[in-house]
């Protein structure tokens, strides 16, 4: 090598900066890395390696990173990069732009918020909500939304990452543990989920595990990725994993292998429940004037029936009867015949021995009863991810999950527990929105606020937790929050009322339409004042943010290019490359992408630390970062709205809104007017709140890159975790539940495996069960998995030419050996893949891992890179399961990124053929 | 009577506090910052008239005669034949200008740091979120060590009004903070004051400053941590 190609090898690498940044958050780690750069440009990165070991013992979360994280900056200068403010001049779609000003985009967007107000109402503007972009990105548009009273469609709703069962179990979805709590698990169960492609900087921890003793099983159907790392593969038949779980626990308590104390706290399984009707004894049964969330057991240690305890899980002497039938008199007089939820529990399992769930799952039935006696023997914890709640019927598979490790004392316990979603409290997050000004001294004031609301509601319920209250207090602000689940927003607006209709795609259960079914749940205010835009509100400007609904839409693209596109007045895309949804818009605003912004990431708490971005370089071109469009966009509808007089207006609540004010209230008078002083905010707040630790500030961060988190804070979603984190200590999930005794958030205050309201009990999922897959898509006869892939998640880092170059680089099906033969088709060739939903073309791999009628198609791609650009959200309906619209029924009831109605999509059925 | 002012500093709103305050261990430290930020500042008259008199030690020792740790303040004195001109003037030269090379012992903290941008940018952030910003009447940067000791004074002065037992303890844990990360530059201040020929009175003036400052610290890591 010459001395000037070594030089100019040598100056490629040669750094004048390094700052740390993450990533997306995608599979929930948000990563530290440094950044290198010189002269504003950045050169490369790596995997930072910052984190201190936590427990003596116990592996250090080092390095978290992956291949998507280490190429990160290859997109910076992507050919797909969103470079300058552009306007549509052909049809929507053409991909016929004009490049436009910053000032004449914004006034274009600005003038259509203002005439959408005037027509429609602010409701009439739709944000669909993200978490891509990162906490500022999210902070943005949310604060705008809510200035304007517009409408943001919950992202839990959009992306369904929410784990209904645990929620219908815990009264909340936020259940996960540390990720380096795995160490301690004896048995790892790696259920409905494949960690080897989608949580790649964590999932050493099951390895490590694995060396430390623990039994690791991969439960899927096909010989996943993920099995390669396990003891124990147990191939299963798809969507069948509840009578599974349903099978362990019938033989875990036919063969009293299970934790009795630990059900008797725990558990709703000893309350009394009426024979006949299967339905709870409530207090006003029993006494005139008792609360309806006052439930009753039978104590053995006194031989009469007390009311189960509301405020503690402590057994504190009682000895609550889990079998036998008992009497009691009302106080109208009538006789009651009861017994407990365990004895309808046990009468239900009757039905899945081993050998008859091993029908229904194609699993020899000593293997049921081996994994039953492992679970109940060792400190289990399952690895599920967010599979499962994609599927039509993942409830019941995520209820009898969480039945099992309930009946076997695996939670609350290190290396117990479920893995799904786990959010931290960032509080000064939280704290920013209700804040009227910037400073340590309105923090304070907000927070005894908050205080103050929270002892209001207690004296309402002397007995309740303060996560319980934290809940109550949410609940009310969601009541004057933008926020609303898509569900009815994609019913009433977008064109799912004839598929969601379908009855042949829908479950057996329901005795009406789901149509009827939101008729009903609706006239009974059940989502009151969340429908929004309401049926007879016309969407007038749809917002996309950091986000590619075009791509993922469950129906395929065109259900909302048909049926939404065409009413909206103004279609906005915020966004750092041409996606299939930027390809959609009207106007085209150009984002910021990491390394060129700071940022906090998502408060996930997979690694209990803060996801901390610094700028490294200059956004590329004219894009900006959404905290400055949405800061220019206040400020210019602010100005065309004092031209041309439109000032006030009154919002869906009957509030008073005002937009000559608008570009002053987002920045509060200039005190948020840079993004690095909001950031400083939330975290020195976050101090505050007792979730960062003292000197956890922006300086702290630069210097450190991460800090970990010191507490849980003051609000629900943070405390659902129920954790205290010790600093030496891997944090467990559900601590102050198992150890103190502290009630769970439900209608029961207890795990409720007995959801007795008439919709459930009606469709025969009062309890736990196993339900067939719905017909989704019609009869055919192969069953599609999918889940992200190893290359992306999402299509986040689809068009990394890097990462493009270590895969086949164009989307991929992949399709059991012998279907494959049955069908004369051949590795590598294009198929058609079909149903009555529709069609599309994909390429197809041939492997003898995947099981007979099963074809897998890993999510993520682009709908260009398929011929005539369809993907394979144009096989999936989308299907909501109708159960999802009952609220108002103790904690099934909406909250934000919680509990409400979502699409399913997958488990549907396909038929696939040569192109 | 605590009549409330800052020097480089405004309190967000304008408007300055007048109020009474009770004798005890906050205001100690209040009174000794308050002291110790005018030491720090270019000596006026009074500052001075003390100079000359030998009087700093001593008000320095009443104003802290309710501290709850034990400090020895000392005590320097300039010749009787100095002028309040000459004071400054070798004030200037030793900590804002200097002759060759700058001053021998800057009071800008963010000198010290490596990256001063980056340092001005923290502190004025910690000013902010603590209520106070950048007064545009007094020229001293924000990492100048009077401004950082009247903000020391401030955190102190907000802990003995505040209402909140919650705010009080925020007002504690930022002084922490502050003392930890911000006014931890001191040592060198002192280093830069020990050439031969600074005057007694100045190398007193930054050996008093980082002596208490580093006692505080020590005090208030120690309240915090209980």
């Amino acid at each position: 090598m010459t001395s000037a190609a070594a030089s100019r090898y040598r100056d490629r690498w040669t750094w004048e900066r390094s700052t740390f940044a993450t990533h997306c958050l995608n599979c929930l780690a948000t990563c530290p890395y440094r950044v290198y750069s010189r002269d504003g440009q950045v050169l490369f990165e790596e995997p930072a390696a910052v984190f201190e070991q936590v427990q003596e013992g116990v592996p250090d979360l080092n390095p978290m990173a992956c291949q998507k994280g280490s190429a990160w900056s290859v997109q910076l200068g992507s050919p797909d990069r969103l470079l300058y403010p552009m306007r549509r001049k052909g049809e929507r779609g053409s991909g016929e732009w004009e490049r436009i000003s910053w000032d004449e985009a914004l006034t274009e967007v600005a003038d259509a918020l203002i005439e959408a107000i005037d027509f429609e109402g602010p409701e009439s503007i739709v944000f669909e909500e993200t978490v891509e972009g990162g906490l500022l990105a999210q902070a943005a548009y949310l604060r705008f939304a809510g200035l304007l009273g517009a409408t943001t469609l919950d992202a839990n709703g959009l992306i369904n990452d929410f784990p209904a069962g645990h929620h219908i179990t815990f009264g909340k979805f936020s259940c996960a543990s540390s990720v380096d709590d795995t160490f301690h698990s004896e048995l790892i169960l790696i259920w409905h989920s494949n960690p080897a492609y989608t949580s790649i900087p964590y999932a050493h921890f099951i390895t490590e595990g694995r060396y430390h003793g623990s039994k690791v099983v991969c439960i899927a159907p096909d010989y996943s990725p993920s099995a390669l790392i396990a003891d124990t593969f147990v191939p299963i038949r798809p969507a069948t994993d509840a009578a599974l779980a349903l099978a362990m626990c019938q033989v875990i308590i036919e063969e009293g292998l299970f934790d009795r104390e630990f059900v008797q706290s725990q558990t709703d399984l000893p309350l009394l429940v009426h024979r006949e009707s299967g339905r709870f004894l409530r207090g006003p049964e029993l006494w005139a004037g008792e609360r309806d969330d006052q439930f009753y057991w039978f104590d053995e240690a006194t031989g009469a029936i007390d009311a189960a305890p509301r405020g503690s899980l402590a057994l504190e002497g009682s000895q609550p009867a889990l079998d036998g039938t008992f009497e009691a008199t009302a106080h109208d007089g009538t006789e009651l015949q009861l017994t407990t939820v365990w004895e309808l529990l046990r009468a239900r399992l009757a039905a899945y021995t081993p050998e008859a769930a091993g029908e229904v799952c194609g699993i020899n039935p000593e293997v049921i009863r081996s994994l039953a006696l492992d679970v109940a023997s060792k400190r289990t914890k399952i690895i599920e991810g967010f599979n499962t709640p994609k599927y039509y019927h993942g409830d019941l598979m995520e209820r009898a999950m969480c039945l099992l490790l309930g009946l076997t004392g695996n939670w609350g316990r290190p290396g117990t527990g479920i893995q799904g979603l786990a959010l931290a409290g960032l509080d000064g997050y939280m704290l920013f929105g209700m804040k009227q000004k910037r400073g340590v001294a309105e923090t304070i004031r907000v927070m005894e606020g908050v205080e103050a609301a929270i002892e209001g509601l207690r004296t309402l319920d002397p007995e309740a937790s303060d996560e319980i209250l934290g809940y109550e207090l949410l609940q009310r602000g969601v009541a004057a929050g933008t926020a609303s689940p898509p569900a009815f927003f994609h019913f009433y607006h977008c064109g799912y009322k004839d598929t969601w209709n379908t009855e042949a795609w829908s479950g057996p259960g329901m005795t009406r339409s789901f149509e009827e079914y939101v008729s009903d749940a609706t006239r009974r205010g059940w989502w009151g004042g969340l429908v929004k835009p309401g049926p007879s509100t016309d969407p007038q400007v749809l917002f996309i943010v950091a986000t590619n609904p075009v791509r993922r839409q469950r129906g395929g693209s065109d259900t909302l290019l048909q049926n939404l596109w065409p009413r909206l007045e103004k279609v906005v895309v915020v966004e750092n490359r041409m996606s299939a949804t930027a390809l959609q818009a009207d106007i085209l605003l150009p984002a910021a992408m990491q390394y060129e912004r700071p940022n906090l990431q998502y408060a996930i708490t997979h690694s209990f630390h803060v996801g901390f971005s610094e700028q490294a370089c200059p956004p590329a071109g004219e894009a900006r970062t959404e905290w400055e469009i949405f800061k220019a966009l206040s400020q210019k509808v602010q100005e065309r709205a004092i031209e041309s007089g439109t000032t006030e207006y009154l919002d869906g609540r009957r509030q008073q809104r005002r937009l000559d004010t608008l570009g002053e209230a987002f920045t509060a008078q200039g005190a948020y007017d840079k993004e690095e002083t909001v950031l400083d905010e939330w975290l020195r707040d976050s101090i505050e709140a007792g979730t960062l630790p003292e000197g956890a500030t922006l300086a702290r961060l630069r210097e450190r890159g991460t800090a970990r988190f010191s507490g849980l804070g003051m609000f629900a979603p943070g405390l659902s975790l129920a954790s205290t984190i010790e600093p030496d200590q891997t944090v467990t999930a559900f601590q102050w539940h198992a150890e103190d005794g502290v009630p769970f958030p439900t209608l029961t205050r207890r795990a409720q495996f007995l959801i007795d309201h008439p919709w459930f009990i009606e469709a025969d999922e009062a309890l736990p069960c196993h339900k067939e897959n719905p017909s989704i898509g019609g009869e055919y006869p192969l069953f599609v998995t999918s889940g992200h892939s190893r290359w992306t998640v999402h299509a986040v880092s689809m068009g990394n030419r890097i990462l493009s170059d270590t895969h086949r680089g164009e989307p991929l099906g992949i399709l059991g050996s012998s279907d494959a033969e049955a069908r004369g088709i051949s590795d590598g060739e294009l198929v058609r893949v079909s149903n009555d939903r529709g069609s599309y073309t994909i390429r197809v791999r041939v492997s003898p891992r995947v099981r007979p009628g099963q074809f897998i198609v890993y999510n993520g791609w682009e709908p260009h890179m398929f011929p005539s650009w369809k993907g394979s959200n144009e096989v999936e309906p989308g299907m909501v399961k109708w159960l999802h619209l009952v609220s108002r029924y103790g904690h099934l009831r909406y909250l934000p990124f919680g509990w409400q109605p979502v699409p399913a999509d997958r488990g549907v059925y396909v038929e696939v053929s040569k192109a | 009577m605590f009549v409330y002012s800052l020097a480089g500093l405004k309190v967000d709103g304008g408007a300055l506090q007048e109020m009474e305050l009770e004798d005890n261990e906050i205001t100690a430290r209040l009174g000794v910052y308050q002291a110790l930020a005018r030491l720090a500042s270019l000596p006026d008259a009074d500052v001075h008239h003390s100079a000359v008199a030998g009087e700093w030690g001593a008000q320095l020792t009443e104003a802290g005669h309710l501290l709850p740790f034990e400090f020895d303040f000392g005590t320097a004195s300039v010749d009787a034949g100095v002028t309040p001109e000459e004071l400054q003037a070798e004030y200037i030269r030793v900590f804002e200008v200097g002759v060759n090379g700058g001053p021998p012992a800057p009071l800008y903290g963010g000198l010290y740091a490596g990256d001063r941008m980056q340092r001005l940018e923290e502190v004025v952030r910690f000013y902010e979120y603590f209520g106070l910003s950048t007064s545009a009447e007094d020229p001293r940067p924000a990492d100048h060590l009077a401004t950082e000791l009247e903000f020391m004074k401030y955190l102190c002065f907000k802990e003995a009004v505040s209402p909140s037992p919650r705010l009080q303890a925020s007002y504690r844990r930022a002084q922490h903070d502050f003392l930890e990360r911000q006014l931890t530059w001191l040592p060198k201040l002192v280093e830069g004051t020990e050439g031969g020929n600074t005057w007694p009175y100045l190398r007193w003036v930054a050996g008093t400053i980082s002596g208490f400052v580093e006692a505080d610290a020590r005090y208030v890591a120690g309240v915090v941590a209980a």
